[in-house]
């Protein structure tokens, strides 16, 4: 329940977050006044009293890309990130691009056409009923025609009969 | 100077959740001078540290953060326990003390020894 609400948090985070950076802003810009005021109250400079203040803080940046990732969901705003880069590499290079853009199409390709004929030719079962009963039959004799003479239909019954 | 510690994970929750309980709804600065205060000043939280663990807290909905006017009338982001945090905390605060108990056992001076 706990790790339910917190992960929709964060995807709403994701969603809607870089609107609350203002708000953000402010309440850590609130955090460092009411130090410097502090610091103001035990007898420092201002400027001091600031200076202090803001070495304590251990930077206002940080800590707002600290709550960010707390905030959204920073594997997807660095996949995001590398996916950019990596278009933009590839742009630069166009030439290294082709090659691996037709190396991959041709892998692709060829490992498709050669699946598709083991598929058609041994995986898939055959198109008829009790596939895997079906016999091919044929016998021969020496002399011209005869490497593969036809049956008549009583002998291919007969056939039929025997093999139950 | 006080030796100062690392915060270790998990503990500043448990830090925050009694905090909010002890002094009820308060802003980001009070929580780190509070608990920056009980530790006597052996840990000290930066923003980064201390914000998120409070945003964590925020999504696990065992905190809820409203803004409003501090005692100086400066506006600022006060947040309070929420009753499924009362209830954490009372778990979390079982769980440690357990813990530390346990520990304390396996680290007593050795009785049986010279």
């Amino acid at each position: 329940m706990k790790y339910l609400r917190a992960a929709l948090a964060r995807l709403a985070g994701f969603l809607t977050g870089h609107r609350r950076d203002d708000e953000l802003r402010a309440e850590l810009e609130s955090h460092l006044e009411m130090e410097t005021a502090e610091n103001l109250r035990r007898g420092m400079q201002p400027d001091e009293a600031r200076r202090r203040a803001l070495i304590a803080s251990g930077g206002l940046g940080r800590a707002a890309e600290a709550v960010r990732d707390q905030r959204g969901l920073p594997w997807v705003d660095g996949l995001a990130a590398d996916i950019r880069y990596a278009l933009r590499a590839l742009r630069r290079t166009p030439a290294f691009t082709a090659v691996v853009v037709i190396t991959l199409g041709l892998g692709i390709g060829a490992n498709t056409a050669i699946f598709s004929v083991v598929r058609g030719v041994l995986l898939k079962p055959l198109p008829h009923r009790d596939g895997d009963r079906l016999v091919y039959i044929r016998h021969s004799m020496d002399g011209p025609g005869g490497a593969n003479v036809a049956f008549s239909v009583p002998e291919v019954r007969d056939f039929r009969d025997g093999a139950k | 100077m006080p030796e100062k510690f690392d915060v270790k994970q998990g503990t500043l929750a448990l830090m925050i959740l009694r905090t909010l309980d002890v002094l009820g709804p308060l802003h980001g600065y009070g929580v780190a001078r509070r608990i920056e205060e009980t530790s006597k000043n052996r840990i000290t939280l930066n923003y980064g540290t201390l914000y998120p663990a409070l945003l964590k807290l925020e999504q696990e909905g065992f905190i809820k953060a409203e803004w409003s006017q501090s005692e100086n009338n400066r506006r600022a982001k006060f947040y309070a326990l929420t009753a499924s945090g009362r209830k954490q905390l009372a778990r979390e605060a079982r769980d440690w003390n357990r813990t530390a108990d346990l520990i304390a056992a396996f680290l007593a001076p050795r009785r049986e020894s010279q």
